[in-house]
């Protein structure tokens, strides 16, 4: 990023916090104050980052994974995450410019952490949430197998995970901030 | 109160509307009693019974207010097996006005609609600030809230026109992903202000409470100064399918940064580059590249009426429709009838709000004999963009971006009045 970018960016957050800052004050009885705070019924895990932070410590198998797959994934996403009803997880294009872009894991995704995320609270549709964090990893390390990221023998644990570099991770480029 | 005469006005006024009603075509056909033959006793009335309703007392109250039963209606599409993933398509081409009833806002649900409990729900407002806090909804209730206009468009409204072909749809079930409503809500800036943003935090990150694992990063510098957490849509407390008992509201950006089901506010640093920040909701390029946090929603319009599956009668027709941009409010539409070649300016009905529906209107008359006209309208706004055409679209987007489409849409209507969507220029 060039210094001209980084000040306007910090330009713009500046101006952005001075809206915030001079608005009309409340009255001390509007304001959310720590008395407000409340305690929550829930614990929501923390945000999972790109870079892995929030992400859950563990180990993934991929013999284990592809069990889970089997039994909770390969009805909607096929055996081998190609030909279900529910999108590909492997490419079989690996183009994104063509007429039939890729929509397999390798191409599409930019990060793991993310990923782990989504599929352990979204997936399956059926029961999200289901999958617990041991599950998860195993899960994603057949994922990685399936789509030749990753050694089937070798255990995935975070260090692993995070070393993967993603083909299309440069493939993203931030929109014109209007 | 001292009455004056208004009778000398009010015939005026008559005679006047009824000269412009003759003008524009729309007289209508007068059945004064027993004019005809000259019956003056009024024999003819003697055959006519009373309307039913004179005759009868009418229904009696209800809680609430039901539409009709033939009214209108959204068109859904969900995937096989969740029945609560897919869109429903807000039927622009039967509705008038700006505001689109609470029943027919669009939805687009990507793991159903989550039943939250009032008393169990809980917002979180955590990361880069001061004073981390949880308020339950008693406490958000009770902060000073603001009403604004403001539609909300989903990111792949219109997706089906990226297609080469154009598809044989009214406008609604094509271009319905977007609705106009009055929200009410606490304004964002007041919840952040009393915690606390730190300096170094340049992302609000928005997790929504549905099982879709719903996590949204938005630079803080392009947070809308009227950002809101809303709580009612058009006055009454937001429905469980609008984000019960909170969403995010943020005028001019794309649908799916409008979380529903509030949860949490993390002020970060950096994005987290979740599914919904990169896999999904980007652009694909034409060179294989994918353009993220594209969420100011472009400037755009289309004709409501006429629409694809209803003929239009010879003679005046009104033309008229939607525009509306995520930059500012509509300055111009202009409708044109052979496809885009000329165009002349519609009148825009009403105000033309910030980031809300604008209604345009365009007299037509067809003449007996003419040929297919192609209609269509072009939008620009207050920050001086200009709806594309198609072809200048797919020129800058290839053909695979399949969010954001908002290219000049035409119509044509044959010589008999039927009614097709047509790609203009190819």
């Amino acid at each position: 990023m060039c210094i001209r970018t980084v000040e306007r960016r910090v330009r713009r957050i500046l101006c952005v916090l001075l809206c915030y800052t001079s608005v009309t004050p409340l009255a001390s009885d509007q304001r959310v104050t720590d008395r407000q705070s409340v305690e929550s019924p829930f614990a929501l895990p923390p945000v999972v980052y790109a870079d892995g932070e929030g992400l859950p410590d563990g180990t993934g198998d991929a013999m284990r994974g592809a069990l889970v797959y089997a039994e909770r994934c390969g009805t909607c996403h096929g055996t081998r995450g190609q030909g279900g009803r529910a999108l590909e997880l492997v490419g079989e294009h690996e183009s994104l410019d063509g007429e039939w872009p890729d929509h397999g894991i390798a191409a599409r995704w930019p990060f793991l952490p993310p990923l782990f995320d989504y599929v352990q609270r979204a997936m399956p549709p059926q029961a999200p949430g289901s999958l617990d964090d041991a599950t998860t990893w195993d899960l994603l390390a057949h994922l990685l197998v399936l789509n030749g990221l990753h050694e089937p023998t070798v255990p995935l644990d975070t260090q692993r995970l995070l070393a993967i570099r993603m083909p299309n991770r440069a493939g993203f480029v931030d929109a014109r901030i209007r | 109160m001292a009455m004056t005469d208004p009778d000398p006005y009010r015939r005026r006024w008559l005679r006047r509307g009824a000269a412009a009603g003759a003008a524009a075509g729309l007289g209508w056909s007068g059945h004064a009693p027993g004019g005809e033959g000259g019956d003056e006793s009024g024999g003819a009335g003697q055959t006519r019974s009373l309307p039913a309703s004179w005759t009868l007392p009418g229904d009696g109250f209800s809680n609430y207010g039901q539409p009709p039963d033939d009214g209108p209606i959204r068109w859904m599409s969900v995937e096989p097996g969740a029945p609560g993933t897919g869109v429903a398509w807000t039927p622009l081409h039967e509705l008038e006005g700006t505001l689109v009833p609470n029943g027919l806002h669009f939805e687009r649900h990507h793991a159903g609609v989550p039943a939250l409990d009032a008393h169990e729900w809980r917002l979180v407002v955590e990361g880069l600030v001061e004073r981390p806090v949880t308020l339950d909804l008693a406490a958000l209730r009770r902060l000073p809230r603001r009403s604004r206009q403001a539609f909300i468009e989903c990111g792949g409204n219109s997706n089906a026109l990226w297609r080469p072909e154009p598809v044989q749809a009214p406008v609604g079930w094509l271009h319905g992903l977007v609705s106009c409503s009055e929200w009410t809500g606490v304004p964002l800036r007041h919840v952040l202000e009393r915690v606390g943003v730190k300096r170094r935090a340049g992302w609000l990150i928005a997790d929504g409470l549905d099982a879709s694992g719903m996590t949204i990063s938005l630079p803080l510098a392009t947070l809308p100064h009227d950002a809101m957490i809303a709580l009612y849509q058009n006055g009454e407390p937001l429905r469980a399918s609008q984000g019960f008992p909170a969403r995010l509201v943020l005028p001019g950006i794309e649908g799916v940064a409008q979380v529903k089901w509030l949860g949490r506010l993390t002020l970060g640093d950096r994005a987290a580059l979740s599914r919904f920040d990169t896999v999904a909701y980007t652009d694909l390029q034409p060179d294989g590249t994918s353009r993220r946090f594209s969420r100011t929603m472009d400037v755009k319009s289309v004709i409501t009426h006429p629409a694809v599956g209803r003929a239009v009668p010879g003679g005046f027709t009104e033309v008229s429709g939607l525009a509306w941009s995520g930059a500012g409010h509509i300055a111009r539409v202009e409708v044109s009838t052979d496809g885009g070649r000329r165009f002349s300016d519609a009148r825009l009905d009403g105000p033309a709000r910030d980031r809300a529906f604008t209604r345009f209107r365009w007299p037509w008359r067809r003449p007996n004999g003419s040929g297919t006209a192609v209609l269509a309208s072009r939008a620009t706004d207050s920050a001086g963009r200009v709806q594309p055409t198609r072809a200048t679209l797919l020129a800058e987007q290839g053909s695979h971006a399949y969010y954001h489409y908002h290219a000049i849409t035409a119509i044509a209507v044959a010589p008999d009045g039927h009614v097709t969507h047509v790609h203009p220029d190819g």
